[in-house]
């Protein structure tokens, strides 16, 4: 996928002036928040559970090269086949070679983040082969030629007004803004699709190492028919996404989607460890993981090593104030919202996605909605250091840096700014808010008002105080 | 050509991940005992495994033995409506179920959607509303079923259909995942290929996160807990 991240400013201010963005995005973070509290409320102590669901991850990531093996051992000893890429070429060439050894022409797709990351739908194409996405929101964006901006909610920045005349320009259907009947329209549509397919594709949530399950979630069923139906399966999943025990995978797994959508458990949790026995009455002769590396296993020796635990549920995007309101695509790359903004600049390269650090007012909601309890604010602002160390930090922020560094190290300075500042923002301001600030610091007024600056300082109120004898 | 890249690929990752300095050496242990998402539940298991499916917009029916098991299921059937055939498990816990479908005039369909007649059978199994399965076990506070498939117990029957009807032995129902999960479950899960959880009938909120029932999945599900 195209990495946008560097544009993350303009896309933003597009996306905070688009009417239609706006409401998709309050009618679905807010049910995305809601759904996670009352998931999570009813747990049996969610906090002990925050920490036992963060231990299993930590402790995967710690053993990960010996899980991978384990799992390696289990899942071909079962008759399954693993593959490692090394990064998202290589793992397309692998896909489209397994579709070629099998005489593969189509393939029904459920939704990955890890075959976004790769770009696989384009390079399948590319060689010829015919793929269907068949999640609903994934289908949407692939007739839309879009991409999706949130990772459990694809078309969270879509209207259902949207979606209809989508469908009544793709698939011909009558006009309607009924989910209802723009759902049926599509389980029609991909019916055909999923009983001749040749091949299924999907991600995983979870690669148990003990057992050499590959688990994934779904709601739609979606999953379980490309997985069920065609005659092979390949999953791709990424080499972090490997842990220890079903005892583990057992409060992950409900963590997971507490946190996502808010539901005790999803319509479907798929395990599977293989293709069909010989003696099954149906399922997949092949079955195939993908291990994708594409950058996790150096980001394991770094300090953002954490960033790793990751389940993709998507909690932090929906409690995000800044992703509330500019959105996935602002973010330019596969992965949105906050762990996003920590994730994209370590796989693609911190100067390719500059602004996504910055992307953040530091408010915590990320990490206090995190089932793994993942310090996603003390990442971002590392990644916010190593960009000042590197030099890739916007004139504005280097500027105030210096500007702050020299007013805070010399007291009457310091007072006689914050003095200056007193004066000249109650001159100018309207009601005690500042609607236009002067010079650089206009970015801030242009999308938000700024409060005036209090007649006296507390410095001065101090003192008046131990003037008049009091403590 | 792809999949020797593949091996040099596996070299290589494992050997980077291996000379690196592993993270979280001070990772908590396994907990002694790991402590289950959900709460106890109180009072009568069938009653909260019944509140959590019919939650879901599922139903449950409590069958006192399989003959009145048998029952709810030909009028489960009835409702549906147009029912002449079906499909279902081979090896169903209640095998008289075969027989009384018969005598009903309804035709029970095992699909054998595997090598040469794969393309051909599913085609012929999209017209059935209707399919027929075990559970291996349940689950009550998050009323979930867990099918394993095996010799006699295939996957298309709780996914094709828009119907599912599942029988689950009372014996079965078990109060919490993690009380299945540690012994049952990971027995299950080394000796099946496929194994599934399913919670209340399929579902979609993809468009604005308005709950649709009945993507690809089955947009009914009923429970007869028996016994």
């Amino acid at each position: 996928m195209q990495i946008k991240a560097n544009d993350f400013v303009q896309s933003a201010t597009i996306a905070i002036h688009d009417i239609t963005l706006q409401t998709a995005l309050d009618r679905g973070t807010g049910r995305g928040v809601n759904g996670r509290i009352a998931g999570m409320a009813e747990a049996n102590h969610a906090a002990a559970l925050r920490e036992q669901a963060r231990a299993s991850r930590l402790r995967a990531l710690h053993d990960m090269p010996d899980l991978l093996e384990q799992f390696e051992q289990k899942f071909t000893e079962r008759g399954g086949t693993v593959l490692y890429a090394e990064d998202a070429q290589a793992c397309n060439e692998l896909v489209i070679e397994i579709a070629r050894q099998h005489g593969v022409h189509k393939i029904v797709k459920g939704k990955s983040m890890a075959t976004e990351e790769t770009g696989l739908n384009h390079a399948l194409e590319d060689a010829g082969l015919e793929v269907i996405e068949t999640d609903l929101g994934e289908f949407v964006v692939q007739i839309d030629h879009d991409t999706p901006s949130h990772i459990v909610y694809p078309i969270i920045h879509k209207t259902r007004e949207q979606v209809s005349a989508l469908f009544v320009e793709k698939l011909g259907i009558e006009p309607t803004t009924d989910p209802g009947a723009l759902t049926k329209a599509a389980r029609a549509y991909m019916r055909d699709h999923f009983l001749s397919a040749d091949m299924g594709i999907t991600g995983g949530n979870f690669a148990i190492a003990e057992t050499g399950t590959i688990a994934i979630v779904t709601n739609e069923g979606n999953g379980r028919m490309c997985s069920s139906l065609p005659r092979v399966h390949v999953a791709v999943v990424g080499i972090e996404k490997v842990i220890e025990n079903v005892d583990d995978f057992g409060t992950l797994v409900q963590l997971l989607t507490r946190s996502a959508t808010g539901q005790r458990l999803t319509a479907y949790v798929h395990m599977m460890s293989g293709p069909a026995h010989v003696e099954d009455e149906d399922g997949p002769e092949q079955m195939y993981v993908i291990f994708l590396d594409n950058g996790r296993s150096r980001i394991r020796e770094t300090e953002y090593a954490e960033a790793l635990a990751c389940i993709r549920c998507g909690a932090c995007l929906n409690t995000c104030p800044v992703y509330q309101n500019v959105g996935g695509h602002s973010y330019g790359w596969v992965y949105p919202g906050p762990i996003g903004a920590v994730i994209t600049p370590l796989m693609v390269g911190i100067h390719n996605a500059a602004p996504l650090p910055h992307a953040s007012s530091l408010c915590g909601a990320c990490k206090t909605a995190c089932p793994v309890d993942i310090d996603i604010p003390a990442m971002l602002l590392r990644l916010r250091a190593d960009l000042v160390d590197e030099g890739d930090t916007p004139a504005v922020i280097t500027g105030a840096i210096k500007g702050w560094r020299v007013a805070m190290s010399n007291q009457a300075l310091y007072e006689a700014s914050g003095k200056a500042a007193s004066i000249a923002s109650r001159a100018i301001a309207e009601d005690g808010q500042l609607h236009n600030l002067p010079g650089m610091l206009g970015n801030w007024t242009k999308n938000r008002d700024f409060p005036a600056f209090a007649p006296k300082s507390f410095h001065e109120l101090w003192r008046e105080r131990k003037l008049n004898g009091k403590r | 050509m792809a999949f020797e890249r593949s091996d040099k690929a596996r070299t290589a990752i494992l050997k980077r991940l291996r000379s690196q300095h592993a993270p979280f050496e001070d990772a908590p242990p396994h907990p002694a005992e790991y402590r289950p998402v959900t709460l106890e539940p109180e009072g009568d298991l069938l009653e909260r495994f019944r509140v959590e499916v019919e939650r879901l917009s599922g139903k449950v029916y409590a069958a006192p033995d399989s003959e009145s098991a048998i029952d709810f299921l030909l009028s489960i059937l009835d409702q549906v409506g147009d029912v002449d055939s079906v499909m279902g498990w081979e090896t169903l816990p209640i095998p008289a179920i075969g027989g009384a479908l018969s005598t009903k005039g309804i035709t029970m369909i095992v699909p054998l959607a595997r090598r040469e007649g794969r393309a051909e059978v599913l085609r012929a199994s999209e017209s059935i509303k209707v399919g027929i399965t075990g559970a291996d076990a349940a689950f009550a506070t998050t009323g979930t079923l867990a099918l394993t498939t095996r010799d006699g117990q295939g996957r298309l029957p709780s996914l094709l259909p828009p119907v599912h009807i599942a029988l689950l032995p009372r014996g079965s129902l078990y109060p919490r995942l993690e009380d299945w999960l540690h012994e049952d479950g990971r027995y299950a899960l080394l000796q099946s290929n496929s194994v599934v959880f399913i919670t209340g009938p399929s579902r979609t909120s993809d468009i604005e996160m308005q709950t649709i029932l009945g993507v690809h999945g089955p947009a009914e599900l009923h429970v007869i807990v028996y016994g």
